[in-house]
């Protein structure tokens, strides 16, 4: 408002001012008022926004955790820690949890092992295939959580196709157990999230000089020590923010596990989920949500840091 | 071409190499002998193929046909890092995850030389050129001339049998691009190493190279001293790319003592062999000179003082010619004044007619 108010102003000025010559070309002369506020006026709406749908709702889950909760009065209002010491006593949550991270560490080294490489190749691929090549990376993307996740479903059944495959080329004898199984939720989270890798270290390999490769050959270096010495040390980077986004969402999924997991393989969110919707222990739940939010972010920034310091000079 | 392979000091041979794309071909049929020690430009406007050519020698793209010949052995059967060549790029193309001793020791790593040896033949590759201090900077806090320099001992320190420089100092200001230059010439006669240098100045190739070679279009134009190349260009083309020149055509006949080239009113004798018929004649403006009979007239147009020269510009039968002469107080022609103009018949050069060839000179007049 007062910004506007202030170019009027000069408008104004420049207008009433027709003395000079030539006053049509000449700009105003430029009384440059500092507005320290300006930057944060103009990104008030964007921090409302965050403000109202992000950290409003995260207070108000932690404040729900504080609650206590009966079969019979449910939820009471006192603030007590009571949720978090009985997560911390009950192994159960332990095994929960500790699966949801095993899970998620496997999906991101399995991202990261097949995801840089495919952006490496898709990167030296020629003009027709690579845009075909990518659209097929970045498929998984396009279609809903629900669907791709049933066809999974149905290719992991006891009689699946993958399992009618490896049974009549003679690999296996009796079906593989993928429904219901860590490996199953494992395999379709990768194949979910690899595309999220995939873009991430492709950007960080746009700024590779490619004339950078032929140095090293030049130098006498065999194309796998240009890739380990050369390549991979640059596009650290990719792979590191590829991983933060990769570890995060597969922490935090809900349709893939709930669907090939079911309610017998228990993620922390389908655990949050049950205790919303089918005990409606709303504050547990809440407790589980903020114990796996607060987990997420420490591993997280835990693991930014240490890769950040081996490869220092890389992220300058 | 000097076909000098009989004295035992032809080093590098390249033989009717060729490299063909889809619809055009990039190098037709280049043929080049290097001495040992040498440092020749390939010099040309960009697409004529001189960079796909250095690309080829080291290993990055693949011949169509032709040969490469190294000190005796069959260089494109070889991979691209057995070629031990030593190669500075025009992005420099720098490690930046490793320090300027780091890049500079990786060629070393790579020859799986020692810790003490490598230590010290890093540290003398920087101090050759002049970065001894700088040895544990990254090459992100270097400036463009720096970097330059840390790519230059990356490749000296491996000791290549060839160092090839693809455009070695475009990305530098004039004034660095010029120390560059000198600094370049210095560590050459140094290390005694044989250079070819890629590049698309031709002030950076005549101040450089023992021998240009002159490229467009995919074909060698010529390969000569950056005097002669300069003084007596094989062609039009030639004759344009190296500094200003003035194209004038001509008739090429038999006079009575010998072979003369006719230019509207005046008639020049000619030394090098040419064929009779349509022809051009090439002269510097500061080869020049206002005469009183013999030469070709003209009028003056217009006259430009610059400090050190005059440059005038006169119309003649034969079209416009640009003539520089040193502002030393002989007296010079005014504007408008009819004048006569000559040079000596060893400052220029007679070629054939190339229409081609005419039509650039008439895009670059």
């Amino acid at each position: 408002m007062s910004m506007a108010a202030s170019t009027d102003s000069q408008v104004q000025a420049s207008a009433a001012n027709p003395a000079t010559p030539q006053g049509a070309h000449a700009p105003p002369p430029r009384r440059r008022r500092r507005l320290p506020w300006a930057p944060y006026l103009l990104s008030a709406p964007g921090l409302a926004l965050f403000a109202v749908l992000l950290l409003v709702p995260l207070v108000m889950t932690f404040l729900l955790s504080l609650n206590s909760f009966s079969f019979y009065g449910g939820i009471e209002n006192v603030w007590q820690l009571g949720n978090y010491a009985d997560i911390i006593a009950d192994s159960y949550f332990h095994e929960v949890f500790l699966r949801t991270f095993r899970i998620a560490a496997v999906v991101t080294i399995l991202c990261a092992v097949f995801g840089a490489p495919e952006a490496y190749i898709l990167r030296r691929m020629k003009s027709p295939w690579r845009g075909l090549c990518l659209l097929i990376v970045l498929g998984p993307l396009l279609i809903s959580v629900v669907s791709r996740t049933l066809g999974w479903a149905l290719l992991f059944g006891s009689t699946g196709l993958v399992n009618q495959g490896l049974m009549a080329l003679g690999l296996i004898a009796t079906p593989i157990e993928f429904m219901y199984t860590e490996t199953g939720v494992i395999i379709a989270l990768t194949h979910v999230l690899v595309p999220f890798m995939v873009l991430s270290v492709w950007a960080s390999l746009q700024r590779l000089d490619p004339q950078v490769e032929n140095a090293a050959l030049s130098l006498g270096a065999g194309p796998l020590t240009v890739m380990r010495r050369v390549v991979l040390p640059q596009i650290v980077p990719g792979i590191l923010s590829g991983s933060i986004i990769v570890f995060a969402l597969a922490a935090s999924a809900f349709a893939t596990p709930a669907i090939i997991g079911g309610r017998r393989l228990k993620v922390a969110a389908t655990l949050a989920y049950d205790e919303f919707l089918n005990t409606l222990n709303w504050p547990l739940g809440a407790t589980v949500a903020v114990l796996l939010l607060i987990a997420n972010i420490v591993i997280i920034v835990g693991c930014n840091r240490l890769v950040e310091r081996r490869y220092k000079q890389v992220f300058e | 071409m000097k076909g000098e392979g009989d004295d035992g000091m032809t080093y590098l041979v390249l033989d009717q190499l060729t490299k063909r794309f889809a619809n055009w071909t990039a190098v037709d049929r280049v043929s080049l002998t290097v001495e040992k020690g040498e440092l020749i430009s390939l010099l040309g406007p960009s697409g004529c193929g001189k960079t796909t050519t250095l690309q080829m020698i080291a290993g990055f793209l693949d011949a169509d046909g032709g040969r490469v010949m190294l000190d005796g052995q069959d260089l494109l059967a070889k991979k691209p890092n057995e070629r031990g060549l030593g190669i500075v790029f025009q992005s420099y193309a720098l490690f930046p995850h490793m320090t300027a001793a780091e890049n500079v020791a990786f060629g070393l790593e790579m020859r799986k030389i020692n810790r003490a040896d490598r230590d010290r033949m890093v540290a003398e590759a920087l101090k050759l050129v002049g970065l001894e201090q700088y040895g544990d900077r990254h090459p992100r806090r270097m400036s463009g001339g720096q970097q330059q320099r840390v790519a230059l001992a990356r490749a000296l320190v491996i000791k290549p049998s060839l160092l090839l420089l693809d455009e070695p100092l475009s990305n530098l200001d004039a004034k660095m691009r010029e120390e560059m230059q000198i600094e370049l010439r210095r560590i050459q006669r140094t290390v005694g190493t044989t250079m070819i240098l890629v590049t698309h100045d031709q002030s950076e190739a005549m101040a450089l190279s023992d021998r240009v070679v002159v490229m467009n279009k995919g074909r060698v134009q010529q390969v000569a001293s950056p005097q002669e190349a300069y003084d007596r260009p094989a062609n039009a083309f030639v004759a344009n790319f190296l500094g200003r020149t003035n194209l004038l055509p001509g008739m090429v006949g038999s006079g009575s003592g010998g072979i003369v080239i006719t230019v509207a009113d005046s008639v020049w004798p000619v030394s090098q062999p040419v064929p009779v018929g349509q022809g051009a004649l090439a002269v510097r403006p500061e080869k020049i000179g206002f005469v009183d009979a013999g030469g070709l007239s003209g009028t003056v147009l217009a006259r430009v003082f610059q400090g050190t020269q005059w440059l005038f510009e006169i119309e003649t039968a034969a079209g416009r010619v640009m003539v520089i002469r040193q502002h030393d107080g002989s007296p010079l022609p005014a504007e408008r004044e009819r004048v006569m103009i000559g040079w000596r018949p060893q400052d220029m050069a007679v070629m054939p007619a190339d229409p081609e060839a005419d039509l650039s000179a008439r895009e670059a007049a």
